[in-house]
């Protein structure tokens, strides 16, 4: 029975709801009000907040856009590619190479102004961002990518001259518009100080309005940009790191563009929807390395056995076709240098892998424990390789620990497999030196992302990696980083197994202002959209 | 009963300090380094000890303890690793976005569950009691970030009423309309709870002698129900909701992630996943602190609820 009190109780409720409910629909509708000539493009950025904006700090995954459209390179890639034979100019308007190939003159732009009357853009900021990233007491992350600088001059106002310790046919490559290849502002840097981590000032085609922390980044147009005013008002970059309110929010057109999920079903279901997806690459090499100190796995036919029962189509059948291909060599398909002629590739063979197990003593299999991230990007994989290698009767148990904790452990050398993705400058030099070189072994003071031990236990292509790195003939060059992919597969020290791009998505009516070169080329270094002067809103 | 109010109030200065001490070592225990989650994969060995060496990691664990117990002391949090800013400016920053979640949530679900609970009680057995202990139970077991993808899909994406990104806009109706289907996903778990405790509670207290006394006395029914049985069925009830609280705030982290909102609960999981560890002790002891008042505040309701409690 209902009383009379509980009825206004229910009465008041659904007063408040009715109010709540009106309230909002008061106000629906408001973000459509700003329609003016010039958009501000809104970015679902697939990050939960930024760490900073200086770019020569900038390392995560969602900082780099936003870096790249408020800072410049001396040089750059054509937009939408990674096409290292078309370095073009950008702060810098032409230069030229030393005969030896040691010194590279750069000729500066003449006039272009930093953001936030900052002042003229000068040889001396270049001086300066260099510098800076060489500091060690400055601890830039990029520090190691200007190694081989020995001396940046500045000629006079506009011109400076970069003197390297060894001649390096990549040298203008390590210089565009990306982490160590950033000009900042001296003036601004200076005055500034820890403040310029969220207050970057650039010569780029947007300029720094506002950051709040998890909520989002606003650019505005820089009018002033030497390479013409930008068609859009501004770029507002969105921190969602939610996958399933991104693609939600692109759909009601909150925001234009956004970070998309690497797997096939999401391609297709926003395909589905009349929402442009692009793959951009250079891709994601994913790859295991054997820790060659730790038995089973020091002993090469057993790494062998594994390497041969690793399917590779059916990695790819998991990904989806069109997100990924089968990887078949230590340095991904794309990179400068990339080879599989004359390689081991371990094509799937079980036979022969229980063949080689028994030989190596273990006729009925082994088993062994691992760390791994709860990563989506590493758990499915060593999910996908625990049932391959179950059919040759060895099992792997999986301790899944949460991403950071796993990079802990694994730099503490304690797995027996270490699985691992990533995506680098896009030269064989990048991941050889990282992966494989002996120095970069871990729990050396000089250690980056070398678990197999090799160059230490077996095999040592150190030398073969430095020659290469000075090598001004492209020829020869391949040749040295073909020999060292070989010895990495004949040493069976890693395993490469498949190679994935990055999806981006976008309403149709977002024109980047350069076309992207189709998932089988290189496409841009950022595994993001890069938004330049061009880039505009057509609605 | 002040000084009741006052002896409560100091016990959250161990509390928090206890608090402190617990995520300062467990965060210590596990493995990640703030200096290699800052650094990226390509930092080498020694510029990520130079950076541990800067943010002072390479210390004794003792002298890092000592010092961050004589700093919370002084109410200092220090600065975030990943960002240099201080970690109170970024919890103050955070945190009325996620109070406000969280008043409008417990709002909804309070205005859902104790009406709901008391129909479910007074009619038991009945159709209505059964269909809300059946949708309780559904609330129950559904996590709120799936409710709230449901949500979005129905009320953002199909019916366009609401924003998919619950950012807060400026203006009270602003923030309202931005926060009502957060709170709603929130709130209609919260309801769930709340409506059982009210059933369950009532249900007891409208077996008593003093009911059946009220009954044949001649009482109408719902002076019984609504006077004599609910203020008493309310003391449980007021208890499990500043246990409640806990739950929520516990919820509002995803519900956080999937309404993009920018509150503590997406910072904190930030500064968990960054290892950011002043970030991580701050934010858990504000948590903490907000815990403690707020079941500070429910004792205190006891007594207003119910004469026969004393404090002394």
């Amino acid at each position: 029975m209902l009383t009379s009190k509980l009825r206004a109780v229910r009465g008041a409720a659904v007063l408040l709801a009715a109010v709540l409910l009106l309230a909002g629909l008061s106000v629906v509708g408001n973000g459509v009000a700003m329609a003016q000539t010039r958009h501000v493009l809104r970015v679902g950025s697939g990050v939960a907040d930024v760490g900073t904006l200086d770019p020569h700090f900038a390392t995560n995954f969602g900082e780099y856009p936003i870096v790249k459209a408020i800072f410049n390179g001396l040089v750059d890639l054509p937009a939408g590619t990674v096409d290292i034979e078309r370095i073009e100019p950008d702060l810098a308007e032409r230069w030229t190479i030393s005969e030896d190939g040691r010194v590279l003159t750069f000729y500066l732009r003449r006039g272009v102004q930093w953001h936030h009357g900052y002042g003229e853009f000068t040889s001396e900021d270049v001086v300066f961002s260099f510098e800076r990233v060489a500091d060690p007491a400055v601890g830039s992350p990029w520090r190691s990518e200007v190694a081989n600088i020995k001396e940046v001059r500045a000629l006079d106002r506009y011109t400076v001259q970069i003197e390297l310790h060894e001649p390096d046919p990549f040298a203008l490559l390590r210089l565009v518009g990306y982490h160590s290849g950033f000009i900042v502002s001296k003036k601004a840097v200076t005055e500034l100080g820890d403040a310029h981590r969220f207050n970057p000032i650039g010569t780029g085609p947007f300029a720094f309005v506002e950051y709040n922390p998890r909520r989002n980044v606003v650019l505005k147009a820089n009018d002033q940009y030497y390479k013409g005013a930008p068609k859009l008002a501004g770029i507002e970059f969105r921190f969602m790191p939610d996958t399933a309110t991104r693609e939600l929010a692109l759909r009601t057109r909150e925001v234009d563009t956004a970070d998309g999920d690497s797997e096939q079903i999401w391609v297709d279901r926003m395909r589905s929807q009349g929402i442009v997806v692009d793959l951009v690459g250079p891709g994601n090499g994913y790859f295991i390395q054997y820790n060659m100190t730790k038995p089973p796995f020091d002993n090469l036919k057993v790494r062998q056995a594994l390497s041969y029962a690793v399917n590779r189509d059916e990695i790819v059948q998991y990904l989806g076709p069109s997100i990924a291909r089968p990887l078949r060599s230590p340095v991904p398909a794309g990179y400068f240098g990339h080879t599989t002629e004359g390689i081991e590739t371990y094509e799937y063979n079980p036979q022969r892998a229980r063949q080689l197990l028994a030989e190596a003593g273990y006729p009925n299999g082994f088993e062994f424990e691992i760390y791994i991230s709860e990563a989506t990007s590493y758990l499915p994989f060593a999910q996908l390789l625990q049932e391959q290698w179950r059919r040759i009767g060895v099992t792997m148990r999986l301790n899944v620990i949460d991403h950071a904790s796993y990079h802990a452990r694994i730099r503490e050398d304690v797995n027996g497999v270490i699985f691992y993705n990533a995506t680098r400058l896009p030269i064989a030099d990048v991941y050889l030196s990282q992966f494989y070189h002996s120095d970069a072994i871990v729990g050396k003071p000089t250690a980056i992302t070398n678990f197999s031990h090799l160059g230490d236990v077996v095999d040592n292509i150190d030398a073969l990696i430095e020659q290469a790195r000075s090598e001004l003939n492209p020829d020869r060059q391949k040749e040295l980083y073909a020999e060292a992919q070989r010895r990495i597969m004949a040493a069976a020290a890693a395993m490469p197994y498949a190679q994935r791009y990055s999806a981006v998505a976008r309403q149709p009516y977002v024109d980047l202002g350069y076309e992207l070169v189709g998932p089988n080329q290189f496409d841009n270094l950022f595994e993001h959209y890069i938004y330049n002067e061009k880039t505009s809103i057509q609605r | 009963m002040k000084a009741y109010i006052a002896r409560r109030l100091l016990s959250i200065i161990p509390t928090l300090l206890i608090v402190g001490s617990i995520v300062f070592f467990v965060m210590r225990m596990a493995s990640g380094d703030p200096a290699t989650a800052m650094l990226g994969a390509s930092a080498t060995a020694e510029s990520i000890a130079r950076l541990r060496a800067q943010l002072g990691l390479d210390r004794p664990l003792v002298v890092q303890y000592l010092d961050f117990l004589l700093d919370a002391l002084r109410g200092d949090f220090g600065n975030s690793y990943a960002t240099g800013r201080p970690v109170a400016e970024q919890i103050f920053a955070a945190f009325p976005d996620t109070l406000e979640l969280v008043f409008w949530g417990m709002l909804i679900g309070t205005l859902i569950g104790v009406p709901t609970g008391i129909i479910a009680a007074v009619r038991p057995n009945s159709i209505f009691d059964y269909a809300s202990r059946v949708v309780a139970l559904l609330g129950l077991s559904m996590p709120p970030f799936y409710l709230g993808i449901l949500l979005l899909l129905l009320f953002a994406v199909k019916l366009g009423w609401f924003p998919v990104i619950s950012t807060p806009q400026p203006g009270f109706f602003g923030r309202l309309h931005a926060v009502f289907l957060p709170a709603l996903s929130l709130g209609l778990v919260q309801a769930s709870f709340i409506m059982r405790s009210v059933r369950s509670s009532l249900l007891e207290v409208l077996q008593e002698d003093y009911i059946r006394t009220a009954h044949a006395k001649g009482v109408p029914p719902a002076r019984v129900h609504y006077w004599h049985a609910l203020r008493n069925a309310l003391i449980p009830v007021i208890t499990v909701f500043g246990l409640y609280l806990g739950t929520l705030l516990a919820g509002t982290v995803l519900t956080e992630t999937v309404f993009n909102r920018p509150g503590m609960g997406r910072l904190l999981v930030g500064a968990i996943q960054q290892r950011d560890y002043p970030l991580i002790q701050g934010g858990l002891m504000i948590y903490a602190a907000v815990i403690v008042v707020v079941n500070t505040a429910v004792d205190i309701l006891y007594g207003l609820v119910d004469p026969t409690i004393r404090y002394d």
